[in-house]
């Protein structure tokens, strides 16, 4: 249990090391309270649809799991999607399409196929909640990375003082390329040094 | 069971498990959802109308709604103009404040953009805001100099486009509100007199030509007197007879994108040629048909075939404006842009009357190609 928990913060990291669920990663990372709560919202629905399609995976045929996961997850979606837009009306306007778009987010579908669907709830839950820490640090510091670059601030307080020259291509697409194109090869880079030693 | 009987039943349970959690949270959390909604709109009102107690609302169109704000006595102290228009990468949603004759600006809110952050974006800023206040539309950008009177705004530094596309809209928002509660746009009043095209066809000037066709659906289409024994072709001369009077000879172009070019011969060998043109106005597209005698690309007449109701001042009825291009031989051009400039803009929608002298521009390049083809 403890293994399924792990696998998803580093070394099986949903974004990093599978490259899953890149589109809101990259879209919405461009302040850290936006990386956030997509990172909440992501981890409610993973965590959720993990959860329900474990108890029910043996009632569920073969023939129909792709569709059963498809409405479960979108059930969850919908629901933080309202939650955002009735208590945090100013997020759900920042994150825009990206929580509904988390029906096709790739990360949560895996899940459901790859481990969900066959492993006993205390597993499936374990390992929801791995993945899900694991997108949430990386678009965390995503978020702040871009943030601090972009404007000088972290969690909308101001870090940088006023000789800092924001970088406006930091809150771009390419910004957001950049800094993940890093930090993948970071990454990469580790793993390659742990590997030969 | 069988595999396909527990397919549908599994499935259907799912689905139906599943409306239902929806259903609930939908009717929970849906007054909230609205009064959000609500209460963005009042905030902003608040914001750029002082002492706003209560107030009405009047839609005027799917993109704009009149506040009516009021104080604790039910007196007006000012309107609210909530309204979208289009920006640089998207809608610009905003709420501009007006003082009680609505020619004034008291303040300006942006509630909803999707421009590029940190440069289009920078519309949200208070300086930029607040630069409105007291401000008469109608209002130009100016770039580089400080703003000198009460109809200029400062662009804001690498968001030139997005500057103007602000002023544009509450420019729109001013007409908008003065064809609510009356009060004339200043400091230039604008013609409401709407275009009576009959009598504009009168004119003995230009005997062939109708110059001002109203929009397609109240066209009356004219037929020629004489039918020639050959049949002309009827989509042309559907078009054509509108402006030119005796066609001998009509004839269709298409063209790949199928805006057709028209040839129509008449008599003393005469040579008219319409062309039609589409492309992006202001708020959606414009598309025309521009009708040229040869051999100098003058200008017979501008047919408007579909003009979005968003384009407020042109839409048209400024009869002046499009009055002024019939004679003048192709290319014209903007009064102001260029030493010779042809062609009054219409104050206040400067950005559309530039792309009806584009669109007017291209008819005539569209038709030397069509015409190059014809000869091949």
């Amino acid at each position: 249990m403890k293994k399924a928990f792990v696998n998803g913060l580093v070394k099986e990291n949903p974004v990093l090391v599978a490259l899953l669920g890149l589109c809101s990663v990259l879209a919405v990372s461009n302040t850290a309270i936006n990386s956030l709560f997509m990172a909440g919202s992501v981890t409610f629905v993973l965590v959720f649809s993990s959860f329900i399609i474990s108890i029910i995976r043996k009632l569920i045929p073969d023939q129909v799991r792709i569709p059963s996961f498809i409405v479960v997850i979108a059930t969850f979606v919908t629901i933080a999607d309202l939650f955002l837009k009735a208590y945090f009306p100013e997020i759900s306007k920042n994150l825009g399409p990206f929580v509904p778009l988390i029906v096709v987010n790739c990360i949560i579908l895996a899940r459901q196929e790859a481990f969900a669907s066959k492993n006993p709830v205390h597993y499936a839950v374990a390992d929801a909640l791995g993945m899900s820490i694991g997108y949430a640090w990386v678009i965390i510091v995503l978020g702040i990375v871009r943030e601090l670059l972009g404007f000088g601030t972290v969690f909308g307080h101001r870090v940088l003082g006023s000789w800092f020259h924001p970088f406006v291509v930091m809150l771009l697409p390419p910004g957001a390329f950049i800094t993940l194109g890093v930090m993948v090869g970071i990454m990469r880079w580790l793993q390659a040094k742990t590997a030969k030693s | 069971m069988k595999v396909e009987v527990k397919m549908v039943v599994v499935l259907t349970a799912i689905a139906l498990i599943s409306g239902g959690v929806l259903g609930v949270v939908y009717t929970k959390t849906k007054p909230k959802i609205q009064r959000n909604l609500e209460l963005a709109k009042e905030n902003a009102l608040k914001k750029v109308v002082a002492n706003v107690h209560s107030y009405e609302t009047k839609d005027l169109d799917r993109y704009t709604t009149v506040f009516i704000a009021k104080d604790e006595a039910g007196h007006v102290v000012g309107y609210g103009v909530l309204i979208q228009g289009s920006g640089f990468q998207g809608a610009i949603k905003l709420m501009a404040g007006f003082d009680t004759t609505g020619t004034k600006l008291t303040g300006l809110e942006i509630i909803e953009n999707v421009e590029t952050p940190g440069l289009g974006n920078r519309i949200t800023e208070d300086w930029f805001k607040k630069q409105f206040q007291g401000r008469i539309p109608p209002i130009n950008v100016v770039k580089g100099r400080k703003p000198e009177n009460e109809h200029e705004i400062q662009a804001i530094t690498g968001a030139t486009i997005s500057s103007r596309s602000v002023v544009r809209i509450v420019n729109l928002a001013q007409t908008k509100l003065a064809s609510v509660i009356g009060a004339a746009p200043s400091p230039e009043p604008k013609e409401q007199e709407p275009v009576d095209t009959s009598s504009v066809s009168k004119t003995p000037a230009h005997e062939e030509a109708e110059p001002l066709a109203q929009r397609t659906g109240k066209n009356r289409v004219r037929r020629p007197e004489k039918v020639q024994a050959e049949q002309p072709d009827t989509i042309c001369l559907k078009y054509m007879s509108k402006f030119v009077q005796k066609i001998l000879k009509c004839k269709r172009i298409p063209m790949p994108d199928s805006l057709d070019v028209f040839v129509a011969y008449g008599p003393n060998g005469r040579e008219m040629v319409g062309s039609m043109v589409e492309g992006t106005g202001f708020m959606d597209r414009i598309k025309l048909l521009v009708v040229m005698e040869k051999p100098d690309f003058r200008v017979v007449g501008i047919d408007i075939l579909q003009m979005a109701e968003g384009e407020a001042f042109g839409k048209g009825q400024d009869s002046a404006f499009w009055s002024q291009f019939i004679g003048h031989p192709l290319p014209v051009q903007l009064k102001g842009e260029s030493e010779t400039g042809d062609i009054d803009a219409i104050s206040g929608a400067t950005e559309t009357s530039r792309t009806v002298i584009a669109l007017v521009n291209m008819a005539k390049v569209r038709a030397e190609k069509a015409l190059t083809t014809l000869k091949s």
